[in-house]
C-alpha cells in the first residue's frame, strides 16, 4: 500500500509568484500542507530554522531571481527534512555537492512532482 | 690498399740466381784453373820423364859420338804426337840428332835449364850423364794438350756451366718476370688505388660543390619560405615552439612565449617552464593529451589555460605533432599556437546566454502552466479564454519590456504605465497619474509586478474606476525613509468609480496581489476594498529584485 502525501507538511521556496501559486495549487491537490511561501534566501532560511513549523520536506527553486538557494538546502539537509530541486537550468543547473538531491524540472508535470515528492518523503518505499 | 706479395723465397729467387750464376762461373773458372795447373804438372812429369828416359838411353850413343844410334831414340818419340821436337847435344851443346813435328824445329844449341812453359808449348831440357860426366843435353818441347782436346775439354765445362747458367737464368729470368710482373702488378694497383682515391675524392669534391650549390639554393629557398612562415605565423598571431623530448629543451616563439605571457628576456626554454605556467586545472589533461599524441602517432590538439607572471589565465590552443627515430621513439615535437581567450570568452558568454535562455524560458512556460491552472480554476469555460489569453499578453508584454533593458532592469513607472495603458482611450491620460522615484525591477520582479498591475487594471476596468468615464486611477510610489531606504512603498489609489464591495470570494487576481507579491518580495501588500473606491498599498523591501535607479 503506497503512502499517500495527505498532510505532509512542506515548505515551498520560490521567488516567481505565478509559480509559486501553481506549485501550492498542486501540493494542496495531492493533500499536502503548504506551511509557507518563501521568495528570499533570507525568507526560507528564518522558516526552515523554525521548528514549530514541523516541516516535512520542502521544494526548493535553485535560482531565486539571481540568489542560490543552496544556503537553504544547507540547513534543511543539517535538520535532516528532506527536500527537491525545482528547476529550469535542468539537472545541470545544479551545484556540485547536491548532485543527489532530486530535482523537478519546470514547467511541471503533476505526477513526476508527486513520484519525487514520495520518493523523499517516504524513502522506505523507494525500492518498492 | 692491399698489395699483392709473393713468398719470401720467390722474393729472392733472382737474387739467388744471380748468386749462383756467379758462384758458377767463380767455380767453373776456378776448375779450369785447377785443371790447367794440373794438366801442365802432369805434362811437366811427363815430358821430364820422357826426356829423361830419353837422355839414359842415348847416354851410350853420346858417349860414343853416335849420332845415329841417337837419331833412332830420337826417333822413337814421333809416336807421341804431343812431341813437337826432340833434339840430342854433345857436350858442347851442339845438335847431335832431332826431330820436329812439322813447322817446328829443335834449336840448333842447347844448354840445361828450368822446364819453360810458353803458351800451350812446354820445353824441357835434361842433362845426359854416366857416373859423373857430363855427356850432353836432351831438349824437349811438347804441346801441353792438344788443341781439340783442349777446347773439348773446356767445351764440356763450358757447356755444362753454360747450361747451368741457363737454368739459373731461365729460373731467374722467370723468377724476374713473375717478380716484374707482380711489380707491375703492384704498381697498377697503387695506381689503381690512387686513380680510386683520386675519383672519389673528385666524386666528393663535385657532390660538396652540388651539396654546397644546393644547400645555398636551398638556403635561399629555406629562408625565403621562413620569412613567409614567419609572416603568415605574425598574420596568424600563432606561436611556433619545439619540444625536445629527450632534455626537454624548448625552442618558443615570440609568440608562443606571448601565450604565457612570456617576455622575450625571461627564461622559457625549458619544458618545465611551459609546465610552470599552464594552469593547475589544465595540467594532467594537457600532460595527458600530450602523452596520448605521442603515443598514437596522431596530431596533439590541446586546449588549455595559461597562467600568466601578471596573474591573468589566458585560453590557448596548442597543435603539434611529434618525430620519430628509426627505432620508433619520439625525439621532437613541433607545434603551433594561439590564444583562444577572446573565443573562449565568447563560447563562455554564448553557454550562458544559452543557459540563461533556456531557464527563462522554462520559467516563462512554467509561469504559463500557472496561469493556464490558475485561469481554469477561477473562472467558468465561457470566460477562460479571454482571461487566459490577456494574462498571457500581460506576460508577453512584460518581456517585451525587459526586451527593451536588454533583461536589465525595467522601470517601475513603465511597467504600470504599459500594464494601464490598454484601460484608457488617447485622450484620457489625464485619468492614470503616475508619481515616484525612479525604481528599477529585475527580470522577474518586473514579470510578477506586471501581472499584479494587471489584475488590478482588469479589476478596475471591470468593476472599478476604470468601469466609468469619471474614475480615475493614481498610482504613487516612495521609499520608506528617504535618508536610508529599505523599502519602497507602492499606494494604488481608485477614485471616481462605482461604490465598491469586497468581492464574495478571493479570486487569482486578489491572491497574486495580496499574498504572491508579499511572498515573493518578501514584504506586505494590503487590497482594501472602501466604498469610495479599491486601495492597494504594497510595502516592498528593496533588494537586488528591486533597487533605486541610479
Amino acid at each position: 500500500m503506497t503512502e499517500t502525501l495527505a498532510g505532509t507538511r512542506l515548505l515551498i521556496v520560490e521567488d516567481e509568484t505565478l509559480v509559486a501559486m501553481m506549485v501550492e495549487d498542486m501540493l494542496s491537490d495531492l493533500g499536502c500542507v503548504v506551511v509557507d511561501v518563501a521568495g528570499t534566501v533570507a525568507r526560507g532560511l528564518s522558516l526552515v530554522g523554525d521548528p514549530n513549523l514541523a516541516l516535512d520536506g520542502a521544494i526548493l527553486d535553485v535560482n531565486l531571481g539571481g540568489e542560490k538557494v543552496y544556503p537553504v538546502a544547507d540547513v534543511l539537509q543539517a535538520h535532516r527534512i528532506p527536500f527537491i530541486f525545482a528547476t529550469g537550468y535542468g539537472v545541470a543547473g545544479i551545484a556540485e555537492g547536491y548532485e543527489h538531491v532530486p530535482a523537478l524540472a519546470k514547467p511541471y508535470d503533476l505526477s513526476r512532482l508527486e513520484r519525487i515528492l514520495n520518493a523523499v518523503i517516504h524513502p522506505e518505499h523507494r525500492d518498492r | 690498399m692491399a698489395g699483392l706479395t709473393l713468398p719470401r723465397p720467390l722474393k729472392l729467387a733472382p737474387t739467388i740466381a744471380a748468386v749462383v750464376a756467379v758462384a758458377l762461373l767463380l767455380a767453373g773458372l776456378g776448375l779450369a784453373i785447377a785443371n790447367e795447373h794440373q794438366v801442365r804438372a802432369q805434362k811437366l812429369r811427363e815430358a821430364t820423364v820422357q826426356a829423361e828416359i830419353l837422355a839414359g838411353s842415348v847416354a851410350g850413343a853420346l858417349a860414343f859420338d853416335d849420332h845415329a844410334t841417337a837419331g833412332e831414340y830420337v826417333g822413337a818419340l814421333r809416336a807421341n804426337r804431343d812431341v813437337e821436337a826432340v833434339g840430342v847435344y854433345d857436350t858442347r851443346g851442339q845438335l847431335a840428332a832431332g826431330y820436329a813435328e812439322p813447322g817446328s824445329r829443335p834449336p840448333a844449341t842447347n844448354r840445361v835449364s828450368r822446364p819453360a812453359f810458353e803458351g800451350a808449348h812446354l820445353t824441357v831440357t835434361v842433362p845426359v850423364a854416366q857416373g859423373t860426366s857430363q855427356l850432353g843435353s836432351v831438349y824437349l818441347r811438347t804441346v801441353i794438350e792438344p788443341l781439340p782436346r783442349r777446347v773439348a775439354r773446356y767445351a764440356a765445362v763450358g757447356v755444362l756451366i753454360l747450361m747451368a747458367s741457363l737454368v739459373v737464368a731461365v729460373f731467374g729470368a722467370s723468377n724476374a718476370s713473375l717478380a716484374e710482373a707482380h711489380r707491375k702488378l703492384k704498381i697498377e694497383m697503387m695506381e689503381r688505388a690512387r686513380a680510386e682515391e683520386a675519383l672519389r675524392l673528385s666524386q666528393q669534391a663535385e657532390a660538396d660543390a652540388q651539396l654546397a650549390i644546393a644547400t645555398e639554393r636551398g638556403r635561399a629557398a629555406l629562408r625565403q619560405s621562413e620569412q613567409q612562415l614567419e609572416l603568415a605565423l605574425r598574420a596568424g598571431r600563432l606561436g611556433n615552439w619545439v619540444l625536445d623530448l629527450g632534455s626537454g629543451r624548448l625552442i618558443a616563439s615570440e609568440f608562443f612565449r606571448a601565450n604565457f605571457g612570456i617576455g622575450p628576456d625571461d627564461a622559457f626554454d625549458r619544458y618545465a617552464n611551459l609546465v610552470a605556467r599552464v594552469h593547475p586545472d589544465d595540467r594532467a589533461r594537457q600532460q595527458h593529451e600530450m602523452d596520448a599524441a605521442i603515443a598514437g602517432h596522431t596530431d596533439l590538439e590541446s586546449e588549455y589555460q595559461t597562467l600568466t607572471p601578471d596573474g591573468e589565465t589566458r585560453w590557448i590552443l596548442v597543435r603539434g605533432r611529434a618525430a620519430y627515430d628509426d627505432a620508433g621513439t619520439a625525439r621532437r615535437m613541433t607545434g603551433v599556437s594561439l590564444d583562444i581567450t577572446a573565443r573562449k570568452n565568447a563560447d563562455q558568454r554564448q553557454r550562458l546566454l544559452l543557459d540563461e535562455l533556456n531557464h527563462r524560458v522554462k520559467n516563462t512556460l512554467a509561469t504559463v502552466q500557472s496561469i493556464a491552472l490558475q485561469t481554469s480554476r477561477a473562472v467558468d469555460a465561457a470566460t477562460f479564454e479571454r482571461a487566459f489569453l490577456a494574462r498571457i499578453a500581460a506576460l508577453a508584454q512584460a518581456h517585451d519590456l525587459l526586451t527593451e533593458v536588454a533583461w536589465e532592469g525595467a522601470l517601475l513607472k513603465e511597467v504600470i504605465a504599459r500594464t494601464l495603458a490598454p484601460y484608457v482611450s488617447d485622450g484620457q491620460t489625464d485619468r492614470i497619474h503616475l508619481a515616484g522615484p525612479g525604481v528599477r525591477l529585475g527580470p522577474n520582479a518586473a514579470v510578477s509586478l506586471t501581472m499584479a498591475f494587471h489584475e488590478l487594471a482588469t479589476n478596475a476596468g471591470k468593476y472599478g474606476a476604470l468601469s466609468v468615464a469619471a474614475g480615475r486611477v493614481d498610482v504613487t510610489w516612495s521609499v520608506d525613509r528617504p535618508a536610508d531606504p529599505t523599502a519602497v512603498q507602492i499606494d494604488w489609489r481608485e477614485t471616481g468609480g462605482p461604490a465598491v464591495s469586497p468581492p464574495k470570494r478571493r479570486g487569482f487576481g486578489s491572491r497574486l496581489v495580496e499574498k504572491g507579491l508579499a511572498r515573493e518580495f518578501d514584504g506586505q501588500v494590503n487590497l482594501a476594498f472602501a466604498p469610495e473606491g479599491l486601495t492597494c498599498h504594497m510595502h516592498l523591501p528593496l533588494s537586488h529584485k528591486m533597487h533605486l535607479a541610479a
